[in-house]
């Protein structure tokens, strides 16, 4: 699938993401299959306000994330409830476990 | 005309040598689709109550579904089922590869062993052509070894083979069996029930191609499913990372099984990562018969002194959970030699991974000495010691004497209240899979007739969102409501006890999960066509679920008749406890009142008794097994 992600880089301004402002800089880790978004990077830095504008961002479908965590915090309710960011926070997002 | 199936069964005894081949009417098929279904209302009618499984008395069926061995994706497996020295209950297990197909080309739809021979021996079949062979020149060899001695012996190459290592030979009570060195009848230690049979291995060929109704629809069905598949993401990471992904899930959630499930991550715990895997020790891709996912893994070790062969496969999610994280290692080439020595010998990953951890821990508090061991410094994380210990279960030697007997009846050996260090349901160990994140999964090892399975139903996830692709997908079963993954409520009882019926089906059938939805890509929709494009039939899902769910209730059925009731239905006690470390750090501990709540909710979707989990006479008589009941029902 050809994706393109757009990555905030620090030194040449602000991306495009689909956020309303006000937004926070915040670094986002992906594991399990997610990791093949980073395209080898280790992490993105994105420029969102709430962590369903990060996930809105990636090329990933509802249902498929398993488990947000900010700052090593678990995110409740992330469907229904706003969870805003504010600068510096740490986003990890983990594929749904499925067994097998 | 029959399609897709042979309406023929292959009885052999071992005691008097003797064989005969029996019809089974289209209906029969239909009615049971294959797997534990068709094979349980013989077991039922034709094994007593009570008997000891390692004894002449038991039988081991070995049963396909309707669509093993068509050119179809992900329909390669079989069943074997017997009464598990292990449970003590009903042994089932599935597994894929290449045996259960030819044997299908064979035409057989399954294979019943009874008896006991009175040297070892090797069955082959080649069509028509059924033979009970001198088995001494086996016997005692590894899987390797003895599945290549055994096609020279038969002067074909292309025999497939069912075969048990040295531990189903010794009875290890989680030996398994194993066809192509990398698929597992893994569960239950049926590999011991062969054993003591002395039935070392089943060779079959067959010519006989299977009758499809309509190969064409058949065909696209294939063609569109190998073009497809990656495009969805369960697909695809199956096929990239096979089932290694899910460790990166659950160290986030702090839910990797560690140190015997002491803890859920540590430090180390990243060192597990698909990602790892991928860069230090897969070399290559392997599947099953016709399916183009090739979730299969081949490994090779490197910069170790460590070798492994790459024939034997690599590990799976389960074993590298079991034994890796679980007895505190985390280097892929231990793990990968773990794993190739279990393959060798014959031995499921899970159980003996855990009965390992059980012993480590009983070692760390001092219940088993330096004396118990022979030496051996059996700590959390010692290579050495865990790659010893599985040597040495495999033979049946020292301390692995004892701990060939699973972790249950060691500790009743050990004693000094070591059971408190189990974590089992009727006996077998369970899975990798943290119940506390995913309640559903906590009903399906409770409620497993099988003991501790983690394949009853899809897992909760799917479940969760209720606007997701995957949830919406699996409305055409009956379910309705979304359930969060810790909710234990009457609604995730109802999804549950709908999906477990749809599962069943798929396991009777000759499915593999990976292959439909939701855990794999074919739509639900798509799986009925294909079922009905290869047997002719004119079946919905509801009637096909039906017979998962007769197979789930025959299941209930044998398991009552030998003793157990809802007080075997338990969670292990360590769920109840809350987790010690990650993002639920104190929290998260499963509340036993609600949880048994839930249960009963479940038995009552199964339309079972809500007191004693026991079917229900309405439903017995309703699903047109009441002739294999002996009580009737409640």
């Amino acid at each position: 699938m050809p994706l393109d992600i757009k990555v905030y880089d620090g030194n040449k301004g602000k991306t495009n993401m689909t956020t309303e402002v006000p937004c926070a800089r915040v670094e986002v880790s992906l594991f399990g299959s997610f990791r093949r978004y980073l395209k080898g990077r280790k992490s993105l830095t994105f420029q969102a306000a709430d962590i369903k504008d990060i996930i809105k961002g990636l090329p990933i479908d509802r249902g498929e994330v398993g488990l947000v965590l900010v700052n090593k915090k678990a995110v409740e309710s992330l469907l229904i409830v706003p969870c805003p960011l504010k600068d510096g926070d740490l986003v990890e997002i983990y594929p749904i476990v499925t067994g097998g | 005309m029959a399609y897709g199936y042979r309406n023929r069964i292959l009885r052999i005894n071992l005691t008097d040598g003797g064989h005969r081949i029996e019809q089974i009417d289209d209906d029969v098929v239909r009615k049971y689709l294959g797997g534990r279904g068709l094979a349980l209302p013989f077991l039922l009618r034709e094994t007593r109550p009570g008997i000891d499984p390692l004894s002449p008395e038991n039988t081991i069926i070995f049963a396909t579904g309707a669509l093993t061995g068509a050119a179809g994706p992900a329909i390669p497996r079989f069943t074997a089922v017997s009464k598990s020295p292990l449970t003590g209950g009903l042994g089932a297990s599935e597994a894929g590869g290449f045996w259960g197909p030819e044997l299908k080309f064979a035409g057989y739809d399954a294979l019943i062993v009874e008896g006991r021979a009175a040297d070892p021996v090797y069955i082959s079949i080649r069509d028509d052509t059924v033979e009970i062979r001198d088995g001494r020149g086996v016997w005692g060899l590894e899987t390797l070894e003895a599945e290549e001695k055994i096609r020279k012996e038969l002067q074909d190459t292309k025999t497939r083979v069912l075969i048990i290592g040295p531990g189903g030979e010794r009875l290890v009570r989680f030996a398994n069996i194993g066809n192509e060195l990398g698929h597992y009848n893994g569960r239950n230690g049926l590999g011991a029930v062969m054993g003591s049979k002395n039935l070392k291995a089943v060779a079959v060929r067959g010519t006989n191609r299977i009758p499809i109704a309509d190969e064409e629809r058949l065909r696209e069905i294939t063609k569109e499913f190998a073009r497809t598949f990656k495009e969805n993401k369960q697909g695809w990471t199956l096929y990239e990372y096979g089932t290694s992904a899910t460790v990166d899930s659950l160290v986030g959630f702090g839910a990797l099984p560690t140190d015997n499930w002491e803890t859920g991550v540590t430090g180390q715990s990243t060192d597990l990562f698909c990602d790892r895997y991928n860069e230090q020790i897969l070399t290559g891709r392997k599947g099953c018969y016709a399916c183009a996912v090739r979730c299969k893994r081949v490994v090779s070790v490197k910069e170790s002194a460590l070798t492994v062969n790459s024939r034997y496969g690599g590990p799976e999610y389960e074993t590298i959970a079991a034994l890796g994280s679980n007895c505190g290692i985390y280097d892929f080439n231990v793990i990968a030699k773990g794993n190739e020595l279990a393959n060798r010998y014959g031995l499921d990953t899970i159980s003996l991974g855990m009965t390992i951890s059980f012993a480590m821990k009983c070692y760390g508090e001092g219940l088993l000495t330096d004396g118990d061991t022979g030496g051996i410094e059996l700590v959390f994380g010692n290579s050495k010691a865990f790659l010893s210990a599985i040597e040495l279960i495999a033979k049946r030697e020292g301390i692995g004497d004892l701990l060939a007997e699973g972790s249950c009846r060691a500790a009743e050996k050990i004693g000094k209240g070591a059971e408190r260090y189990l974590i089992t349901v009727k006996k077998q160990e369970v899975p990798m899979h943290d119940p506390r994140i995913k309640t559903g999964v906590g009903i399906g090892y409770a409620v497993s007739d099988i003991g501790a399975d983690h394949m009853v139903s899809p897992h909760d996830p799917f479940f969760a969102d209720g606007q997701s692709a995957t949830f919406l997908g699996l409305k055409i079963l009956g379910v309705e409501h979304p359930a969060d993954i810790f909710e234990m409520t009457r609604n995730k009882a109802r999804n549950f006890a709908i999906s477990s019926r749809y599962w069943r089906m798929q396991d009777c059938l000759g499915c593999c999960h990976f292959g439909f939805a939701p855990r794999g890509s074919m739509p639900i929709e798509r799986l009925v066509e294909m079922i009905n494009a290869i047997t002719g039939w004119d079946a919905d899902i509801s009637e096909l679920m039906q017979g998962g769910e007769r197979a789930i209730t025959l299941s209930r059925i044998y398991n009552h008749r030998e003793g157990f009731t809802e007080d075997d239905d338990r969670l292990p006690e360590k769920f109840t406890q809350n987790m010690k470390d990650g993002p639920y750090r104190e929290k998260l501990g499963i509340e036993k009142a609600g949880f048994y709540r839930m249960r009963s909710d479940f038995y009552d979707e199964m339309g079972w008794d809500r007191d004693t989990g026991y079917p229900t006479k309405e439903r017995i008589f309703e699903l047109g097994i009441d002739a294999l009941s002996p009580g009737g029902g409640t």
